[in-house]
């Protein structure tokens, strides 16, 4: 049996499974002929913890990423940009290897740089450059920059996101997708086992493409050219994933899956604004502009010292206790005192309303009841999804206010949302139907569990079992 | 361990400085040493492949020159992720 995995980075499954199921033929077919449901992403729903998450069957407090970004360790704000060797636990093409079979990579987040592996790899977009090794074997990379006409053609994402125009975003997600799927089939031509590839464009156009379809939207706009924007980028990919199912074995298991979802989003709610009024987060100095948590930092403007607690994230807030021992100036002793301030901020937090004194979803995770694993000290102490990922977070001060009814960093469409999509499709119908309370770890243990490998100990479960 | 150690064993280098460490962390190590059934000679050399791990560990997180980090940096800013 072959596998065949289709990622659709942040396809949101109240689109593709219910408003938009008859305009994707592809998805609603391999939907009616398999299984589907609405899955559960990891905390955050970001890229970069939920996909590592999916393919190694580990939450991901046993491999320490919460955002695409993460402290340097020794510091508060030193941001580092998250690769593939700090993944420690095996992923999926790791243990297939050992198997003997063989794989193909290709565009899946957080394979830079690309591992050695039984099969070829071509990293994904955090990936820095046309110049860098993306590919493995090495060799690799200059047939794929034939295939897409040369290094000047090669795109790695999209670039300049937010001062482009809709409509030149539009043409180049089009293309982006174009792009990718010129280099899938080409590499569907060699000798593989199991293939797995993600596709970014819908994310990318969520943030920005959102407000043209959803009249629910507070910025909704009616562009008659942009209304089926999203919903063109969807179908472009279920076109294209229908052509790739037709040159595949009959006995291929299909699976097309989404790390996390997209929603609405209204406004942001400037966390650090409220861990200051409220005296968890000292400053020595206002800033008299609006500053991102590591320029204030790096002008010197935090009283760490005094400081209780302090948020990063741009569109879920993630806060950090500044622990005695494990921050660099950590004044919160371990215990009780550590307990206290995080309830008060939990409590805090849950209070948030919007700002017409309207009520707020708010949903407030301790790290102990999300994560589990050797890497529980990295990740954060309190998570919000402000009226359950309605409203974005805002690590930046300097608002006078809480919120960010004008979003500082230009479109800001949509939020992630808590589920992604799975469907998946195998030749021997196993399992068939709606599927409940999946989670994103369940999926290496399932497509390992199809190819006759018990995978144990991790925190996924395979849903045949 | 072992593996590890045994490559790293010629890696060591020949110029020694003195580095002053608490007496208790000491004894915890020479304690580790005698109990490590020889794979460690001595503390020095248990001090040393620590270290070294570490150190590389703390190097393989940093896969990115500041450049490179700067330009994906850019990217997903433009994009509102950071």
């Amino acid at each position: 049996m072959k596998v065949f995995i289709l990622g659709i980075d942040s396809a949101e499954p109240e689109l593709v499974f219910n408003a938009w199921r008859n305009e994707l033929p592809t998805l609603s077919h391999l939907m009616e002929e398999g299984a589907w449901g609405k899955i559960a992403s990891t905390v955050p729903p970001i890229t970069c913890p939920a996909w590592p998450a999916a393919f190694s069957g580990y939450n991901p407090g046993h491999f320490g990423l919460y955002d695409l970004r993460y402290r340097k360790p020794g510091t508060y704000t030193d941001f580092g940009i998250v690769n593939s060797k700090m993944v420690k636990v095996p992923r999926l093409w790791k243990i297939l290897s050992k198997y003997g079979k063989k794989c193909g990579v290709i565009f899946v987040p957080v394979t830079y740089p690309p591992e050695e592996i039984n099969g070829f790899m071509v990293s994904s977009f955090l990936t820095p450059t046309v110049k860098s090794p993306f590919t493995y074997p090495t060799s690799l990379k200059d047939e794929i920059l034939k295939v897409v006409g040369g290094a000047n053609n090669y795109i790695i994402d999209v670039y300049d996101y937010r001062r482009k125009d809709p409509r030149q975003l539009y043409r180049e997600l089009v293309q982006k997708t174009e792009h990718d799927f010129k280099i899938i089939n080409h590499l569907l031509r060699k000798d593989w086992d199991v293939f797995i590839t993600v596709i970014m464009s819908i994310d990318r156009a969520q943030h920005t493409l959102w407000k043209y379809f959803d009249k629910e939207h507070p910025r909704y706009v009616e562009d008659p050219e942009l209304k089926d924007g999203l919903l063109n980028l969807h179908k472009q990919i279920d076109e294209k994933l229908g052509e790739v199912l037709e040159k595949l074995p009959k006995d291929t298991l299909v699976i097309v899956m989404s790390d996390h979802g997209a929603k609405r989003m209204y406004y942001r709610i400037n966390v650090n604004e409220i861990l200051y009024r409220e005296g968890f987060l000292k400053l020595k100095e206002y800033p008299n502009k609006v500053m991102g948590l590591n320029t204030l930092d790096s002008k010197g403007l935090i009283d760490w010292d005094r400081t209780y607690a302090f948020a990063l994230g741009a569109y879920i807030a993630q806060i950090f206790i500044n622990v005695k021992g494990r921050e660099p100036k950590g004044i919160v002793k371990p215990g009780e005192e550590y307990e206290s301030i995080r309830e008060q901020i939990a409590d805090l937090m849950k209070k948030i309303k919007g700002p017409n004194g309207e009520s707020l979803d708010n949903r407030v995770y301790l790290k102990e009841q999300v994560y589990k694993g050797e890497m529980l000290d990295v990740m954060p102490d309190v998570t919000v999804y402000f009226d359950n990922l309605h409203y974005g977070a805002n690590e930046a001060l300097g608002f006078n206010s809480i919120y960010s009814l004008e979003t500082a960093r230009g479109p800001d469409d949509s939020n992630h949302g808590e589920y992604g999509i799975f469907i998946i499709k195998d030749p021997e119908e196993r399992i068939k139907g709606e599927l409940r309370n999946i989670k994103l770890e369940d999926t290496t243990p399932t497509v390992l569990d199809y190819l006759g490998i018990k995978l144990s100990g991790v925190d996924g479960k395979s849903l045949l079992s | 361990m072992s593996d590890t150690f045994a490559k790293n064993r010629c890696l060591v280098m020949s110029e020694k400085i003195a580095v002053k460490i608490s007496k208790e962390l000491y004894e915890k190590a020479k304690k580790f040493v005698e109990e490590s059934g020889g794979e460690f000679k001595n503390v020095e050399e248990f001090i040393e492949f620590v270290l070294k791990e570490v150190l590389e560990e703390e190097g393989e997180q940093s896969v990115y020159t500041p450049e490179e980090e700067e330009e994906i940096k850019k990217r997903l800013r433009a994009l509102g992720y950071i």
